[in-house]
C-alpha cells in the first residue's frame, strides 16, 4: 500500500471511529463553554447562600468608638476573670458561634461544582470524547442541577431571619416601653415632652423593624433567584448533553446565548413566580424517572443544611 | 402532612430562645459571660431537636408543649439572674434529654 493510500486509510479509520463514538472534540468543547457558565452561576449561588447564612447570624454593625466604649465599660465594671475568652467576649459579646458543620457543607458544595468543570476541562484535552464520558459528565451535572433547585426550594420554605437585628430592636422597644410606663406613673409636668420623645422613638423603631423585614426579603429573593438561575442553566446543559449525538456544533454553540437569555430572565422582581418555578422544577425532577433516582438522596442532605442554618428564633412554617 | 403538635412545639421553643437572646443582650457583661455557654448550648440543642422532629425520628407530644409552656412562664418570671440561669439550664436539659 502506498503512503498516500495508507494516509487515506488512516483518515477513514479516524473519521469512522469519531462517527461511531458520536463525539467530536469540537462538540465537547462547545458544550464545555456552557458547562463552565453553569459552574460560574452555581458558584455565585453558593456564595449567596453562604452570605445569607452569615447575615442570619451576624450582629448589627457597631462603630469603632462604640466597640471601644463598651469594651472599657465591660472590663472596668466587671468582676470576672480576665482571660482570653472573656476579653474576646468583652470586645464582641454578640459574635455568632462558629459552625464547622456549615463551613464543611459550603466547601463541599464549591468543590463539587469545581470538579464538574474539571471533567469538561479533561474532555477538552482529549482528541476524541466517548459517548460514555459525555454520559458520565451529564450524570454529574444532573446531580448538581437538582441540588441547586432543592436549595432554592429549601430556602424558599425556610426564609432567612436576621435574628440579632430583630433582637436588638426588641431590646430597644422593651426599654422604650419600660421608660414610657414609668413616666405614666409620674405626675411631673415635664413628662409630656419626654413621653412625646418616647412615642417618636417607638415610631422610628417601627421603621427599623420594617427595614429588617425588607432586608430579609431581599436576601431571600436574591439567593433563590441565583440558585434558580443556576438550576435552569444546568437543566439546559443536561438536555443538550442528553441529545448530544443529535445536535450539531452550530446547535451546541447556540446554547450559550440561550443560557445568557435564561440568566437575564431571572431578575427576582417577580418573586412569587420564581417561587412557583422553584417548586415546579423540584417536582418535575422528583417525578421524572431520569432525575428522581439522583434527586431523592440529595433532598435529605439539603433539608438538613437548611434546617440547621439558623439555630435560634427562626419561626417554623405555620 | 404538617404535624400540628410539632409545629406548635417548635414555634414555642423558638419564642423561648428569642426571649433568652433578648435577656442576654439586656444582661450586664458579667452576666453575659455566665450566660453565653448556656445560650449557645440552647441554640444548638434547639437546632438538633428541630431536625430530629422534622425527620420524624421523635414525635413531640402535648406533654412536651406543656413543659415548654412552663419553661416560657418561668423565663418570663425570672427577674433575677440566678433564676434566668436556672431556667436556661432547664431548657437545655429538657431539649437534650428529650430529643437526642
Amino acid at each position: 500500500m502506498s503512503l498516500h493510500h495508507q494516509q487515506t486509510f488512516l483518515k477513514i479509520i479516524l473519521i469512522t471511529t469519531l462517527a461511531l463514538s458520536g463525539c467530536s472534540p469540537e462538540k465537547a468543547r462547545s458544550l464545555q463553554a456552557s458547562a463552565l457558565q453553569f459552574r460560574n452561576e452555581s458558584l455565585t449561588a453558593i456564595t449567596a447562600i453562604d452570605t445569607l447564612r452569615k447575615r442570619e447570624l451576624e450582629a448589627p454593625p457597631r462603630t469603632e468608638s462604640d466597640i471601644r466604649q463598651t469594651f472599657i465599660s465591660n472590663i472596668l465594671n466587671s468582676s470576672i476573670d480576665l482571660n482570653s475568652r472573656n476579653i474576646d467576649l468583652a470586645i464582641d459579646p454578640y459574635r455568632a458561634p462558629d459552625s464547622t458543620e456549615w463551613d464543611d457543607f459550603v466547601q463541599d458544595l464549591k468543590l463539587q461544582y469545581e470538579q464538574f468543570a474539571d471533567i469538561f476541562d479533561n474532555l477538552d484535552r482529549k482528541p476524541a470524547v466517548s459517548r460514555d464520558e459525555m454520559k458520565k459528565a451529564a450524570e454529574h451535572a444532573r446531580k448538581l442541577t437538582i441540588q441547586m433547585a432543592l436549595i432554592a426550594k429549601a430556602l424558599s420554605d425556610n426564609p432567612p431571619i436576621l435574628t440579632q437585628y430583630r433582637t436588638r430592636t426588641i431590646v430597644k422597644l422593651r426599654k422604650v416601653r419600660r421608660d414610657y410606663q414609668t413616666l405614666q406613673l409620674n405626675s411631673d409636668n415635664n413628662v409630656t415632652q419626654r413621653k412625646a420623645d418616647l412615642e417618636n422613638q417607638t415610631g422610628e423603631l417601627l421603621n427599623e423593624w420594617r427595614s429588617i423585614q425588607q432586608e430579609e426579603r431581599v436576601l431571600l429573593e436574591t439567593t433563590v433567584t441565583q440558585c434558580m438561575r443556576a438550576a435552569t442553566m444546568g437543566k439546559q446543559v443536561i438536555e443538550a448533553a442528553d441529545h448530544y449525538d443529535d445536535l450539531d456544533i452550530a446547535q451546541l454553540n447556540g446554547l450559550i446565548p440561550t443560557l445568557f437569555t435564561t440568566a437575564s430572565s431571572f431578575t427576582g422582581k417577580d418573586y412569587k413566580t420564581l417561587q412557583l418555578k422553584a417548586t415546579r422544577i423540584v417536582n418535575d425532577l422528583q417525578t421524572d424517572p431520569l432525575w428522581s433516582n439522583v434527586a431523592l438522596p440529595l433532598i435529605d442532605r439539603i433539608n438538613t443544611a437548611a434546617d440547621r442554618r439558623t439555630p435560634s428564633s427562626r419561626p417554623t412554617n405555620p | 402532612m404538617p404535624n400540628t403538635t410539632t409545629d406548635t412545639f417548635l414555634r414555642q421553643t423558638a419564642d423561648v430562645l428569642s426571649n433568652l437572646e433578648v435577656r442576654y443582650q439586656e444582661a450586664s457583661f458579667d452576666e453575659q459571660v455566665q450566660l453565653r455557654d448556656l445560650l449557645d448550648q440552647a441554640m444548638n440543642s434547639y437546632s438538633s431537636a428541630r431536625l430530629t422532629l422534622l425527620k420524624n425520628k421523635v414525635t413531640s407530644t402535648p406533654a412536651d408543649i406543656a413543659k415548654m409552656n412552663q419553661i416560657k412562664r418561668d423565663l418570663d418570671r425570672a427577674i433575677d439572674f440566678g433564676k434566668l440561669m436556672a431556667v436556661s439550664t432547664k431548657l437545655v436539659s429538657f431539649l437534650t434529654s428529650r430529643f437526642f
